[in-house]
């Protein structure tokens, strides 16, 4: 039994290593990094033109730096407005704003942008994780050497490792892009912080891979497993944002978790990323049941 | 005596939506033979090779392969194949390619680079394994499919149309490299080139219609030890004297190919040299001029015998 599980495990490693050689080689990783890149820069650049905005705004005001309390009730404003947005954001819960806000603003707006494009981006690159070697037989060779378990779940990691390095590199237009365009932009304080948000993007991501490798399971085709990826992270999608008596069904969706990864209290941040684990491990093995059973 | 059996498949069906592709197939393979699976397009060879793989799942019936049920991780190292039609990875070196195979199959990675060099020298393409998969041509594609069915020298071999593509050289060699192989390990080869098969294979089976019609030793089918052929350059043509000087002889005269087949009971006593000699002695003596003499039938000729399955 445990010569078993080695084995698998070594094939498992095996499989993913190879599959993230392969993704690194063709375009699938070029295309994945440099959309990436674009939406980190393209967040940076937002921030940067939001803060530039303010401080013009900001200068057209009456000077009240001769008068403390005006200067004071005007940074509460500030404050207030920044934490209403937070607010909103973390759906209406006071203790995650209160947290959000401790991070730099310029982090959490790369992590939002980021987070609602990551889905559709994986979608668009890993859809034919089973389907393409389906489709051009590629799997034979392998299916010949090793259980379909191990090459599913080889898969699998290959492309989360793949995702993983790819959001690890959007934080670098994150950083050059404040540190060039920023005054007084502070680095160190930006880089931890977007390296504690990058584990949260990788969890959440895999939520989403789940759902796209449940459809790259289901179809022989890669054009229909792009599709169907697509269809079903839409329908989860719409399972975070249904009405009661539904919102159970937000249970099943990365979406709903995805504020809990920064939640505070840490209770809520296991909840959420055993949530995240367990959506990508259920959705990848609801594919399974099927991909198993099929003739490749 | 019962032969130890590498590939035992008795009744198997498999339909593919209204495609009913195996109806009942029987195949038996012995253990260290050289086998040929032999059909028209669509007769099942390449559904029956799934199945062995365990690539494709029997509807019904029973698949034994290295005696057991066709599960990858028992027969992990044990089992190479040659799929039809399937690809490599693009843009990985096939070098590359097939260390990653052989680890699959268990070997530590200087093992397996040593392995990869070996099967690629096995097909003549050592010089290239630096080489992407994408850049290579069709023929060169074939010849890494053959030399990762041989990465660490397993037990059975199964090879779907392995020359088809090839270039006459390299289909001369990998035949070489077959018949090279004979008791050593279990090889089953499927191609069109029945020539081919009957020059490396020790028993072959034919299926149509997704039905094994016949199987045995190639001796047998082709009736090497029953049957001679003879075939006579224009001049004269005794075949009635023939007749009536060997009797026990059921003779046939193609007059337009100029061929006389003379079938025969063999045993102790009358073996097909032995015959060979009468039959030479008699034609000569009646002054016919022999432009060509075989033992048996060709495989092919065989094959076409049979007709079509109802």
């Amino acid at each position: 039994m445990q010569v078993t599980r080695g084995r698998l495990l070594r094939d498992v490693g095996l499989i993913a290593g190879f599959d993230l050689r392969e993704s690194l080689r063709t375009r699938r990783a070029l295309v994945l990094v440099l959309l990436y890149l674009l939406i980190a820069a393209s967040a940076s650049g937002i921030y940067v033109r939001i803060v530039s905005e303010l401080q013009e705004g900001v200068a057209a005001l009456p000077d009240v730096s001769g008068d403390p309390e005006a200067a004071a009730a005007m940074a509460m404003v500030q404050d207030q407005g920044y934490h209403l947005v937070l607010l909103f954001f973390a759906g209406g819960d006071a203790e995650l704003a209160n947290h959000l806000a401790t991070y730099p603003a310029m982090v959490l707006i790369f992590a939002w942008i980021s987070l609602a494009f990551l889905p559709w981006f994986i979608a668009l690159t890993s859809y034919d994780l089973i389907a393409g070697d389906l489709h051009l037989r590629t799997i034979r060779y392998a299916a010949l050497r090793t259980s379909r378990g191990a090459y599913v779940l080889g898969k699998l990691l290959g492309q989360a490792a793949l995702i993983a390095g790819v959001t690890g590199l959007g934080m670098l237009p994150v950083v050059v892009i404040g540190a060039l365009y920023l005054p007084g932009f502070d680095i160190v304080g930006t880089l931890l912080a977007l390296l504690t948000t990058w584990p949260i993007t990788v969890l959440c991501a895999l939520g989403f891979l789940g759902v796209v490798a449940l459809a790259s399971q289901l179809c022989k085709g890669p054009g229909a497993a792009r599709a169907v990826a697509v269809g079903l992270l839409l329908a989860v999608w719409i399972f975070s944002v249904l009405p009661e008596p539904m919102t159970w069904l937000a249970l099943l969706s990365p979406w709903h978790w995805k504020f809990g990864l920064f939640h505070p209290a840490i209770g809520q941040r296991l909840l959420a990323i055993g949530a995240c684990l367990g959506l990508c491990a259920g959705y990848t093995a609801l594919g399974y049941l099927r991909f198993r059973r099929r003739d490749l | 005596m019962t032969r130890e059996l590498a590939v035992d498949l008795r009744a198997v069906h498999k339909r593919f939506g209204s495609v009913h592709a195996l109806r009942g197939a029987e195949l038996k393979v012995p253990r260290g033979s050289i086998f040929a699976l032999i059909g028209p397009n669509g007769a099942g060879k390449t559904t029956l090779f799934g199945l062995c793989c365990g690539f494709l799942r029997a509807d019904a019936g029973t698949v034994e392969i290295l005696g057991g049920a066709p599960d990858s991780l028992r027969l992990k190292g044990r089992l190479g194949a040659l799929p039809q039609d399937a690809m490599l990875g693009r843009d990985i070196t096939i070098r590359e390619h097939l260390v990653f195979l052989a680890r699959l199959q268990g070997m530590a990675l200087a093992q397996a680079q040593s392995e990869a060099m070996r099967v690629l020298e096995l097909v003549d393409l050592a010089e290239l394994a630096e080489r992407r998969a994408g850049a290579l041509s069709h023929g060169q594609v074939k010849r890494v499919g053959v030399a990762q069915a041989f990465l660490g020298e397993p037990e059975l071999i199964l090879l779907d149309e392995p020359t088809a593509g090839l270039d006459p050289r390299h289909a001369h060699d990998l035949r070489a490299m077959i018949r090279g192989r004979r008791g050593a390990q279990t090889i089953v080869v499927s191609s069109h080139n029945l020539q081919e098969l009957e020059a490396i294979c020790d028993e072959a089976a034919f299926m149509e219609k997704g039905q094994t019609i016949e199987a045995g030793a190639i001796e047998t089918l082709t009736a090497r030890d029953a049957e001679i052929h003879v075939q006579l350059a224009p001049g004269p043509e005794p075949i009635e004297l023939l007749r009536a000087r060997v009797p026990a002889l059921a003779l046939t005269w193609d007059p337009a190919t100029r061929t006389l087949r003379l079938r025969f009971q063999p045993g102790p006593e009358r073996v097909a040299e032995d015959v060979i000699a009468e039959v030479l002695r008699e034609l000569l003596a009646a002054g016919a001029r022999i432009s060509a003499l075989g033992k048996g039938r060709s495989l092919e000729q065989r094959y076409l015998d049979q007709g079509p399955v109802a």
